[in-house]
């Protein structure tokens, strides 16, 4: 546990510095995310939606930024990978002697805040722009969690992929494709999906629904097996990227 | 004590299968500097790869003071330089990439940033300390590189091609470092196709051909024994030399012949085959390890032929 804390202070330092040296970068982040949601919306409206009904918007905008912040985790750690064997600290990582799986988990969270960040400012400047109406509780914070470490275990397996075919941008373009849509949707016949559940959850809470026990236990059960999947499939594709001597190649 | 034991690896693709490494066993005291050499395609780096657990072996095992690879505090023991040009963040300055190097290895940010502040000292690097990864030299990021590598001052260190690309200064500030990092007993495994340096700082001397040790014997000895086979002979006019089984080079002139002998007996099938030839003189001469690793090369390869 202490090491996982050095190494968690270590990566949010880096984070931090990486961040205040590139603010434009946040800023133009901010900009582009909003104009995206308001090409969503015209999209909607294209569709025959009615983009004037507050409930129509607000699914649209809840699961808009959830699927941001699902795919910052799906692919943030495969896109990290690629950037460390390129600027060769992924060697580095491993003589470091924290392993890749603590390295990339610990990695992911300590570069959460400012993605956090950033879905705040845009739910709070849309929903105020759409004159929404939503509530606030305690229960958002274990609901975002699940929500956030189940997208950390499906980030897990594209991070596996990433270390033994290295080239996987398809891949990415196809989750994006997949998980989008479904977290947006929110289509009954994907409820199992972890990632729909939790949204489904979160979007209940912030309408000041009450949501029942057993879809925070199915959420919880849902979560740790994918999370169980995801660090075991990471830990056996490390094994094997370096069985075939593949770590650290671009 | 550095053990590698005995280690093999094949790598496998669909294509084809490279075996790189075969039965290869070193052992790195502390305080020793122990040169790895070989030919491009040798097995150096597969060597280093599997001592730093980038590559995991399919036969044998690497041991650091008794802790294998896996083993808590393993990595603590090592340090290594496995590419000079990429290993920093580039979007932190030489002084951020070594204050996190320091901090993910357990030490706290006042002495992380003591530590950095004294290697970019050390390495004539302080005047750059903030400026941007991207913008630093080649011979710099090479610097850095080396920095990085003895950041948490690992009691073994491992070199690949360490003075790959410097300058003549800034390769003389390394080398300085590494005898320094010697005396001070650290046991050191570098890598060099640059002979002359693996002969200035090595206390031994191991070869790789064809991913097996050929050789491994401490530098003084391995000259000590070489120069018993080593010959100058000086003929009294140009020659044309017959078929020699030794290795061997004729000067310009025709009259100077150099050659290294597999032992010191093969003196009678030179002189033997070198007759009628006139002869001037035969003396032995001091070789060196440039001779030593072509004479050990070349002997793998022609029996491997």
């Amino acid at each position: 546990m202490r090491k996982l804390a050095i190494l968690f202070g270590a990566e949010a330092w880096r984070a931090w510095l990486e961040e205040v040296r590139y603010p434009l970068q946040f800023v133009m982040g901010l900009v582009f995310m909003g104009l995206i949601f308001f090409l969503l919306k015209g999209v909607a409206q294209l569709s025959g939606v009615s983009s004037s009904n507050p409930e129509t918007i607000f699914r649209l905008l809840v699961g808009y930024l959830l699927g941001l912040l699902a795919m910052s985790a799906l692919s943030g750690i495969a896109a990290q990978i690629s950037r460390e064997a390129k600027s060769g600290t992924l060697e580095n990582m491993v003589l470091s002697g924290h392993g890749l799986t603590a390295f990339f988990v610990t990695q992911a969270l300590a570069r959460l805040a400012p993605i956090l960040l950033n879905t705040v400012i845009l739910f709070l400047v849309l929903t105020n722009h759409n004159k929404i109406n939503f509530s606030l509780s305690w229960e958002m914070l274990p609901a975002i969690g699940l929500f956030y470490i189940a997208a950390l275990g499906l980030g897990l397996v594209v991070g596996a992929l990433a270390l033994l075919f290295k080239e996987i941008r398809t891949f990415f373009m196809l989750a994006q494709l997949l998980v989008f849509p479904a977290v947006i949707a929110n289509l009954p016949q994907l409820e199992w999906f972890p990632l729909v559940l939790g949204a489904s959850v979160i979007r209940d809470l912030l309408q000041g629904s009450a949501v029942e026990a057993y879809w925070w236990i199915l959420l919880l059960a849902e979560t740790t097996a994918v999370l169980c999947v995801g660090v075991l499939l990471f830990e056996l594709a490390d094994r094997e990227a370096r069985k075939r001597g593949l770590l650290g190649h671009e | 004590m550095l053990k590698v034991d005995s280690i093999s690896k094949t790598f496998r693709s669909l294509r084809n299968v490279v075996r790189a490494l075969t039965g290869v066993s070193l052992e790195v005291k502390p305080g020793e500097i122990v040169a790895l050499l070989g030919r491009n395609g040798s097995g150096k780096t597969t060597t280093i790869r599997t001592v730093c657990g980038l590559v995991i072996p399919d036969e044998g095992s690497v041991s650091i003071n008794g802790l294998r690879f896996g083993q808590p505090n393993y990595m603590a023991q090592l340090g290594a330089l496995i590419d000079t040009n990429r290993v920093l963040f580039p979007r932190l300055s030489p002084f951020e990439n070594l204050v996190y190097t320091c901090a993910v290895r357990g030490m706290r940010r006042p002495e992380a940033r003591e530590r950095a502040k004294y290697l970019l000292d050390l390495l004539g690097l302080w005047e750059k300390r903030n400026a941007p990864a991207q913008t630093l030299s080649k011979g710099m990021v090479s610097k850095m590189a080396f920095a990085v590598a003895i950041a948490h001052d690992p009691p073994f260190v491992l070199l690949d091609e360490p003075t790959l690309g410097l300058d003549i200064d800034a390769a003389e500030v390394l080398e300085a470092q590494i005898l320094g990092m010697a005396k001070a007993g650290k046991g050191i495994l570098l890598t060099t196709h640059q002979l002359e340096v693996a002969e200035r700082l090595c206390t031994r001397v191991a070869i790789l051909s064809g991913g097996r040790i050929v050789v491994d014997k401490a530098k003084e000895e391995l000259l000590e024994m070489f120069d018993l086979q080593s010959y100058r002979v000086t003929f009294k006019e140009p020659v044309n030399l017959p078929e020699l089984p030794f290795q061997h080079t004729l000067d310009e002139s025709g009259r100077v012949l150099e050659v290294i002998l597999d032992h010191p007996e093969q003196l009678y099938e030179l002189m033997r085959r070198l007759h009628p030839r006139p002869l001037r003189s035969i003396e032995k001469r001091e070789v060196e390890l440039a001779e030593i690793f072509r004479s050990y090369t070349a002997r793998k390869e022609s029996h491997s032929a």
